[in-house]
């Protein structure tokens, strides 16, 4: 646990910058609630769909994660990560160990300064309990954004193609709510908003869509790191 | 198929429990690179492997860390065999390019870094590595700003930082001055005298010559003894 802590901490300033991308956003956000510009009314359930939607998510929260992930992303992808882990399995259940406690971290501050910008821009009662499925749920859908991160910087070792995969996968979700009719299933952010007035069925059946996708992906990234060949692409990756 | 299956040294160092190959084979993209190589080296010493560019030297050590899957053969390592390719040595530092260092820290912060995965190595033993390569630790300069050789002795230094019983170096005198070759040359007999099993891969003869107990010749993905 303290070796994956390191992992993520260790100078990762690209993680201090996207913290502060996301605080300036909720500032905004704050301002724009506070104002009344864009959300009428005070129910707490508004404000923060409003906070964390599907646009928001899909153009700066799942972004912010990429770029999160960028320096430990590029460390597991090593050979040292995989040797030193000392077997190509336990390399893989580093890996999937490391996404799921990075996404519900990355979880955990997305919803906090939500909370937090709810909070202070408005006289809105904060219901933080009520949030709390939420913040799984998007943990959920941030570990699938890592893991989809991972599992192409193996594949094509290169970051910025891991990248983009990552912020398609939110974007994709997005265009599938809004943009293609609205009519194809999400298992994105659009599948993560579960509040109070959410059904407890509706909640368990969005909760095993997530956990199959997570053991989707989690069997591509064992079987990248159970076949791959470190070698440089000029000697046929 | 040339392969030379050098069985006296092969048992010699199964007994004293070296890195032996035993008709490794492997193919990329159609490519014979490794061809039934049959060799070991001996526990504790110095082994030099010459070869042209695209000989499969550096392929070679590439199957001996484990960062390839050989399609057939099998590799033992002091004792422990690693024929399927899932595990890996459990003591080894390596330096076969390309390394991964990032650029925007300095060569103290790279090695912390990449020390992290495992915990093996402290800040004292990684300043300790970084001087023992002619490298100041308390240089603050981005790795981004290195020059060639610095960058070479960095990738070293993170090969000995944990004091591994097995070290593979492919190249490591490559864009050294000659006092940096020298000292890396030190270097490794000090490894040795450590108790360190080395292998060194180059294409420079009299860097061999001056390091090695025992050199081989590979050519096109086979070795022999020279």
């Amino acid at each position: 646990m303290k070796r994956m802590a390191c992992l993520f901490l260790n100078r990762n300033y690209q993680a201090l910058i996207a913290i502060a991308l996301l605080i300036i956003v909720r500032a905004i956000q704050s301002f724009a609630i506070k104002s009344g510009i864009l959300i009428v009314g005070d129910s707490f359930e508004e404000a923060y769909e409003f906070c964390n939607a599907s646009n928001i998510a899909a153009f700066v929260l799942v972004p912010l994660v990429a770029v999160a992930l960028i320096r430990p992303a590029g460390i597991m992808a090593t050979e040292h990560f995989a040797v030193w882990s000392q077997s190509r399995q336990i390399a893989a259940f580093r890996c999937f160990f490391f996404v799921i406690v990075f996404g519900l971290c990355a979880s955990i501050v997305i919803n906090a300064s939500a909370l937090l910008a709810i909070e202070i821009g408005s006289a809105i009662r904060v219901n933080c309990a009520g949030v709390a499925l939420s913040t799984l749920m998007q943990g959920m859908v941030c570990a699938i954004a890592s893991m989809l991160y991972m599992a192409f910087l193996l594949i094509s070792g290169r970051e910025a193609i891991a990248f983009m995969a990552c912020v398609l996968y939110g974007l994709w979700d997005f265009m599938a709510q809004n943009v293609v009719g609205g009519g194809v299933p999400s298992i994105g952010w659009g599948l993560s908003i579960v509040l109070d007035t959410t059904p407890a069925s509706d909640a368990i059946f969005r909760f095993a869509i997530f956990g199959m996708t997570l053991v989707a992906l989690f069997l591509t990234i064992f079987i990248c790191f159970l076949q791959k060949d470190y070698i440089p692409a000029q000697d046929g990756r | 198929m040339d392969a030379y299956i050098n069985s006296d040294a092969a048992s010699r160092s199964d007994f004293d429990g070296g890195v032996v190959l035993s008709k490794v084979s492997k193919t990329i993209k159609g490519k014979r690179v490794l061809d039934n190589v049959s060799v070991s080296f001996p526990k504790g010493g110095i082994s030099g492997v010459r070869g042209h560019n695209g000989s499969g030297k550096t392929m070679m050590l590439r199957a001996i860390a484990g960062l390839i899957r050989i399609d057939s053969g099998s590799i033992r390592i002091f004792g422990e065999e690693y024929a399927r390719g899932d595990v890996f040595p459990s003591s080894i530092g390596f330096l076969i390019e390309p390394l991964r260092l990032w650029d925007d820290l300095s060569g103290l912060q790279n090695l912390k870094l990449l020390a992290s995965i495992r915990g093996n190595a402290d800040e004292p033993a990684i300043r300790g590595a970084l001087e023992r390569v002619g490298l100041d630790p308390g240089d603050r300069r981005q790795v981004r700003s290195y020059s060639l050789g610095m960058h070479q002795r960095l990738c070293i230094a993170q090969a000995i930082m944990e004091r591994p019983e097995l070290i593979l170096l492919d190249e490591p005198t490559n864009a050294l001055d000659d006092d940096g070759k020298r000292l890396i040359r030190d270097l490794i007999v000090e490894e040795k005298d450590r108790g360190a099993t080395i292998i060194v891969v180059s294409h420079d003869l009299s860097e061999l010559d001056a390091v090695s107990d025992i050199q081989y010749q590979m050519t096109d993905g086979t070795i022999r003894e020279r």
